[in-house]
C-alpha cells in the first residue's frame, strides 16, 4: 500500500490548477503562487503544516531558506536544500520574479522540494517531481 | 465504495510526560464498514512507529483497500473534544504526546476519493494560502517565530484565515508582540531600544497596535493555558534541544506550566543544562551529576557513620534537622511519621549543600526552598541539582553582611512610592515604611505567600522571567572531606545577623522614621527631667532602646514569620497581651533575669543574655507588654545590640568579630563591662576612620567630613573612655540635643536627625551637638549610599523612575512587581482599617498560604510589562 501522501499534483487536476493561479495572480500581482513540499523520501526534515505559498517577488531564496528553517524548526546542525521544479538548485540571491519566470510550471505554480541532501535532480521538469523521485532513486 | 463510511477511532493508554519514555503505547482501533463496528488492539513502539507504518497497520489490520484518513481525539485545554486529523508524523506525534489524558481518541474521516474523480478533494479544499509577508521577512532576524501548538494550527485551517497573522489567537498575538519586542538575550521578557532598525520598529508598532487593546483586557484574565508537552515539543529541534530558550520562558511566564510538565521543564528554567544538549545528552548529564551527587552525599554520610564529625557539622545538621521536620509537612509528600523518606531526602540535599558551601552553610529558610523542588522531582539527586542552581542566585539573600537584602527592600519600597504614593505615606505616616514585614517575601521569593500549588505555578511563572542562562552547575564549592572538616568552618545559620543587619540598614535608610522616634525621645527625656545620676549603661541604652523602636516592632517578626510552627504562638502572646507601661529605670532593674526568652534565645542565638543586666530605663515610647517585659527587655537589647553592628559591623568584622566568634550580635553589648565597651568603641572609631575614606563616594554632600573625621573620632574615643564617670556625660548629652532642636529649623533637618541617630547608635552616646559629623555618621551614610543611591531622594519624594531591569530587585526585577501587587491589593484594606505597624505585618502574616495567585500573577504580569515598556520609552 502506498502510505506516501500525495502530492499536490496528484491532490489536483491541471484544470484546477491552472484555475487557482489565475484567481491567486489577479488578487495579488506581485505575489508568486509557489508549492512548497516536502521531498517524499525526506526522512530527517519535517513536513509543513501547508503547501501553497504566497511570496513576494522580490523575495531572495536566502531569505526564503531562512523563513522554512524557522517554520520547519531546524537547529544550526540540520541542512535544509531547494529543488525548483524538481530540477535545480537555485542560487540563492536570485529572487522569486526571476526564478518564477524561468522555471514556473504550465499550470502557473512554481515547485519546490526542500529536501536534506542535495543529491536530487530530475531532468524532466514535467513530471511530477515527488512521484518520480520515488521511482528513480529508490533502487 | 464501501470504504466510504468506514471510520477508525484509536485510543492508548496515558503515558508519561516526557516525550516517548515509553516503549509501547496501546492502541485500540476501531473501524465501522457497513454498519458493522470493528475493533483491532495492538501496541506500537511511539519511538520507531512512524505515521506511514501506523497507516499500514490498520491498513492491514482491516484489510482495507483504498485510501482512508485517520482521526484522533484531542481534547483541548477547555475540555471540548475535537477529532483531529492525522496526516502526518508530526500529528503522531502529537497525538502519542497529548495522549496523556487518561484516553486520547482520534476521530478520522474516511474518505472515498477516486483518483480519477476532476472535482477537488474533499480534504484539500480547505488548503490555504500561506501568505510569506514582509513583515516576516524584516523581523527574520529576531524570533518571530511560529511557536503555536498543533492546536493553533488546525484553527488556522477550520477558520478559514488567509493570513498567518490574523489566524492567531489574540493572546498568542501578544506573545508574538512582546516576543518581537524583547530581544535582550539578558532577560526574556523586556523590551530592547536597540531593536529599532526601522523594519522591524514598524512591524513591531502595528503589532502593537493591534494588541493593544487586547493589553488592557489583560488585567484580569489569565493570559494563556499552562505550557503543554505539544508546545514544549515546538521549542525543542529535532534532536531534543531546546533550540528556543527564550520562547519557552515566555510561555511559562505567560501561562505557568502544565503539573505533569513541571519536572521537565522546571530544569530548564532552572539553569540547570548547559547550552545546546540533545535530548539523550541531557539524561546523561542529570545522570552524571546524580552520582557527582551521591558521591557528595556518602562522603558525610559515612563520616557521620564513623563518628568522625566535629562539632560544627553536628550542629549544621541538628539545624537542618529541626527545620526540615517542620517544612510543608501538611503535605501528603511529608505527611506521616519523622521517618518519611521524602523528609529525610530533604535533609540529605540540605546538608550536603551546607557542608559543600562553606561560605553558604545552612540558614533558616532554605527547607522552604528546597521542598518544591523535591516535590516536583520526586528525586533527591535532582532536586538538589535544581536547588544548587536556584541557590546559585538566591544565596546572597542569605549573606550575613545583608546587603542583597536591603537593596531588594529599597527597590520594593521605591516602587512602592512610585505607584502608590498615598499608600507609601500612610505606611510612612505608621513607621512602616521601611516594610521589614515583607522580609520573608523577598528571602523566600514568596514561597509562604500561596498555597503550595499556587506556589509552584508562581515560582515557575517568576523563574520565567528570569534569563536563560545555561550552565554546567557545579554541585560543590569547596567539596566537604574529613579533612577540611575540622579546617573549613560552616557558618551557623546567619538569618539572625542577617536579618538584624536588614533591619538596622533599612531603618537608617528611612530617615522621617528615625525623626519621629527621636522627637518621641526628646520628649521622653524632658519627662525624666534630666535625671542627673544615670550611669553611662542606663544612659547610653535609654537612648539606644528608645531609638530602636522600630527595630523592636520588626525584630519580632522573625518569631513568627520565619518560624511560623513554633514561635507563632508565643509572639502572638507576645503582641496581643496587655496594655504598654512605662518602665521605670529602677524598675527594670529590680527586674529579675530573664527567665523567659527561650525561644528568642534561642532564634537569636543570644549566648549570655546576663550582661545586659544593669541596663535601665525603656523608653515610654518602646511599646511592649509588661508581661513580658523582661523578654521584652531582652528582645530590645538584642535589637539594639544588633542594631548597633548594623552600623559598626561593616567594617570592624574583621577584628572585633573574630574574637566573638559566631555571635557578632554580641560583639558591641553596651551592657558588657564599660571596659570592653570603650574598648570596641574605639576600635570601631578607628577602624571606621580608616575605612570611611574608601567608602565613602566623593560626591556626598559633607564636604567638611573629612576634615573633621580626625577630630571626631579621636575626641569621640576620648570621650568613650571618659565615659567610666558617667555624670560627665549629660551636660554633653543634653547639649546635644539642644543643638538638634535648634537644628530643626535649618534645611538639613532629616539630615541632622538621621545623623544624631545613627551616631547615637554606633556611639551609644551623644557627644556633644558641635561634633556633627562623626564617624559613626559617615559610616552609615557612606553605607546607604553605597547601597541605595538613587533612594536616598526617592524616600521623600515620588522618584521619577524606577531602576532599570538589570538592578531592580537585585536581578529579579518580577518579584518586585509580585511583592508590590501583595501590597497594593490589600492596601484599601490596610488604609480603611488604619492598621499600624504591628496590625499590618499580622495581617500579611495571616495571609500566609492564602495569596491568590491568579490574581497576584496577573496584576504583576500588566505591572510588569507596563515598566518594561516605561523603561524602553525612558532608555
Amino acid at each position: 500500500m502506498d502510505a506516501l501522501p500525495k502530492s499536490f499534483k496528484e491532490r489536483r487536476t491541471f484544470g484546477q490548477r491552472v484555475r487557482e493561479v489565475e484567481q491567486v495572480r489577479k488578487e495579488y500581482p506581485d505575489k508568486v503562487p509557489v508549492i512548497i513540499e516536502r521531498y517524499a523520501h525526506e526522512n530527517q526534515l519535517p513536513p509543513l503544516d501547508r503547501s501553497k505559498f504566497l511570496i513576494p517577488e522580490h523575495v531572495h531564496v536566502g531569505e526564503l531558506i531562512k523563513i522554512l528553517r524557522r517554520r520547519l524548526q531546524l537547529n544550526s546542525s540540520q541542512s535544509i536544500f531547494l529543488i525548483v521544479n524538481g530540477r535545480n538548485l537555485p542560487a540563492n540571491a536570485s529572487t522569486f520574479a526571476e526564478i518564477y519566470r524561468n522555471e514556473a510550471d504550465p499550470d502557473g505554480f512554481l515547485y519546490i522540494v526542500y529536501a536534506s541532501h542535495e543529491t536530487f535532480g530530475s531532468s524532466s521538469p514535467q513530471e511530477c517531481p515527488m512521484t518520480d523521485y520515488n521511482n528513480r532513486f529508490s533502487n | 465504495m464501501s470504504i466510504s463510511s468506514r471510520s477508525s477511532s484509536i485510543s492508548h493508554s496515558q503515558f508519561s510526560n516526557y516525550p516517548y519514555q515509553q516503549d509501547a503505547v496501546r492502541v485500540i482501533a476501531q473501524h465501522c464498514a457497513g454498519g458493522q463496528e470493528q475493533h483491532r488492539r495492538f501496541s506500537v513502539d511511539p519511538q520507531l512507529t512512524s505515521f506511514d507504518i501506523l497507516k499500514n497497520l490498520i491498513g492491514r489490520a482491516f484489510d482495507m483497500k483504498g485510501d482512508f484518513a485517520i482521526n484522533y481525539r484531542a481534547v483541548d485545554d477547555y475540555g471540548g473534544e475535537a477529532y483531529l486529523p492525522m496526516v502526518s508524523d508530526w500529528d503522531l506525534s502529537a497525538a502519542f504526546l497529548s495522549a496523556s489524558d487518561p484516553d486520547l481518541q482520534l476521530v478520522v474521516e474516511g474518505k472515498n476519493i477516486p483518483l480519477d474523480v476532476e472535482d477537488g478533494s474533499g480534504d484539500y479544499e480547505e488548503e490555504q494560502w500561506d501568505m510569506i509577508k514582509s513583515d516576516e521577512m524584516i523581523s527574520s532576524a529576531s524570533p518571530l517565530t511560529d511557536s503555536q501548538d498543533a492546536k493553533s494550527q488546525y484553527s488556522q485551517k477550520t477558520d478559514g484565515n488567509t493570513s498567518g497573522f490574523s489566524s492567531q489567537s489574540s493572546l498568542s498575538m501578544i506573545s508574538r508582540v512582546s516576543s518581537a519586542v524583547s530581544n535582550n538575550p539578558q532577560y526574556p521578557i523586556s523590551f530592547n531600544a536597540k531593536l529599532n532598525t526601522a523594519g522591524l520598529f514598524n512591524a513591531m508598532e502595528k503589532l502593537v497596535q493591534k494588541a493593544k487593546n487586547l493589553y488592557d483586557d489583560l488585567s484580569v484574565v489569565t493570559s494563556r493555558p499552562p505550557l503543554s508537552d505539544v508546545e514544549f515539543r515546538n521549542y525543542l529541534d529535532t534532536g531534543g534541544t531546546l533550540c528556543k530558550p527564550r520562547e519557552l520562558r515566555f510561555a511559562c511566564y505567560h501561562g505557568g506550566i502544565e503539573p505533569s510538565l513541571r519536572k521537565v521543564v522546571w530544569k530548564h528554567l532552572l539553569n540547570v543544562y548547559p547550552d545546546g544538549l540533545t535530548g539523550n545528552q541531557r539524561m546523561d548529564y542529570i545522570r552524571n551529576k546524580s552520582k557527582d551527587y551521591f558521591d557528595l552525599r556518602d562522603v558525610w554520610k559515612s563520616a557521620f557513620q564513623n563518628g568522625q564529625i566535629n562539632e560544627e557539622v553536628l550542629y549544621v545538621s541538628n539545624m537542618v534537622r529541626k527545620d526540615v521536620l517542620r517544612t510543608d509537612r501538611h503535605l501528603k509528600f511529608f505527611a506521616g511519621q519523622d521517618d518519611n523518606l521524602n523528609i529525610a531526602s530533604l535533609f540529605n540535599i540540605l546538608t550536603t549543600y551546607a557542608l559543600n558551601h562553606p561560605t553558604t552553610g545552612y540558614c533558616q529558610g532554605m527547607s522552604d526552598l528546597a521542598s518544591p523542588l523535591l516535590f516536583i522531582m520526586g528525586d533527591e539527586a535532582q532536586a538538589y541539582i535544581c536547588f544548587c542552581s536556584l541557590m546559585d542566585r538566591i544565596k546572597p539573600n542569605f549573606s550575613t553582611d545583608g546587603l542583597a537584602m536591603s537593596l531588594k527592600f529599597a527597590h520594593l519600597a521605591e516602587g512602592l512610592a512610585y505607584y502608590d504614593q498615598q499608600f507609601w505615606l500612610y505606611l510612612k505616616s505608621m513607621g512602616a515604611d521601611d516594610l521589614l514585614f515583607c522580609y520573608r517575601w523577598l528571602l523566600l521569593e514568596l514561597k509562604r505567600e500561596f498555597a503550595f500549588e499556587d506556589a509552584l505555578k508562581m515560582m515557575e511563572v517568576m523563574w520565567a522571567s528570569l534569563p536563560y542562562k545555561p550552565q554546567d552547575v557545579p554541585l560543590y564549592e569547596v567539596k566537604f572531606t574529613h579533612l577540611n572538616a575540622h579546617a573549613m568552618p560552616i557558618p551557623i545559620p546567619s538569618l539572625t545577623s542577617s536579618y538584624s543587619k536588614v533591619c538596622a540598614i533599612r531603618r537608617s535608610s528611612t530617615a522621617l522614621n528615625a525623626l519621629d522616634i527621636r522627637k518621641r525621645r526628646y520628649s521622653h527625656k524632658k519627662i525624666k527631667g534630666n535625671s542627673t545620676n544615670l550611669s553611662l549603661d542606663e544612659n547610653s541604652l535609654s537612648s539606644l532602646s528608645t531609638s530602636s523602636a522600630a527595630s523592636v516592632r520588626s525584630h519580632r517578626k522573625p518569631f513568627y514569620s520565619l518560624d511560623e510552627s513554633t514561635e507563632l504562638i508565643s509572639s502572638s502572646e507576645f503582641l496581643s497581651t496587655s496594655p504598654f507601661e512605662i518602665l521605670s529605670p529602677e524598675m527594670s532593674q529590680d527586674m529579675p533575669k530573664p527567665k523567659m526568652i527561650k525561644n528568642l534565645k534561642e532564634f537569636w542565638m543570644i549566648g549570655r543574655p546576663k550582661s545586659f543586666s544593669s541596663a535601665a530605663d525603656i523608653s515610654p515610647t518602646t511599646s511592649f507588654p509588661t508581661s513580658t517585659a523582661s523578654s521584652t527587655y531582652e528582645s530590645i537589647k538584642n535589637a539594639y545590640d544588633t542594631d548597633l553592628n548594623g552600623q559598626v559591623f561593616l567594617d570592624d568584622s574583621g577584628g572585633s568579630r573574630s574574637d566573638e566568634g559566631t555571635t557578632p550580635t554580641e560583639q558591641c553589648s553596651l551592657a558588657d563591662s564599660t571596659k570592653t565597651y570603650q574598648d570596641s568603641s574605639s576600635i570601631s572609631n578607628i577602624q571606621s576612620e580608616t575605612t570611611e575614606k574608601n567608602l565613602i563616594p566623593s560626591e556626598i554632600p559633607i564636604s567638611n567630613r573629612d576634615s573633621e573625621l580626625s577630630t571626631s573620632t579621636e575626641s569621640a574615643s576620648k570621650i568613650s573612655g571618659d565615659r567610666m564617670t558617667a555624670t560627665s556625660l549629660n551636660p554633653a548629652s543634653s547639649s546635644s540635643s539642644s543643638a538638634i532642636d535648634n537644628s530643626r529649623e535649618t534645611s538639613e533637618l532629616n539630615y541632622s536627625y538621621r545623623n544624631n541617630v545613627n551616631r547615637c547608635d554606633v556611639e551609644g552616646v551623644s557627644q556633644g551637638g558641635e561634633s556633627e559629623h562623626d564617624s559613626g555618621h559617615c559610616l552609615s551614610e557612606s553605607f546607604e549610599n553605597s547601597v541605595e543611591p538613587e533612594f536616598q531622594t526617592g524616600a521623600t519624594r515620588q522618584p521619577a523612575k524606577m531602576p532599570n531591569p538589570e538592578t531592580l530587585g537585585g536581578g529579579n526585577p518580577f518579584l518586585m512587581f509580585l511583592c508590590l501587587t501583595l501590597l497594593l491589593q490589600h492596601r484599601d484594606h490596610i488604609m480603611k482599617n488604619r492598621m499600624d505597624y504591628n496590625e499590618t505585618a499580622m495581617y500579611f502574616d495571616k495571609m500566609i498560604r492564602k495569596h491568590n495567585v491568579s490574581k497576584v500573577l496577573a496584576h504583576a504580569r500588566q505591572m510588569y510589562s507596563n515598566y518594561l515598556k516605561q523603561n524602553v520609552s525612558h532608555a
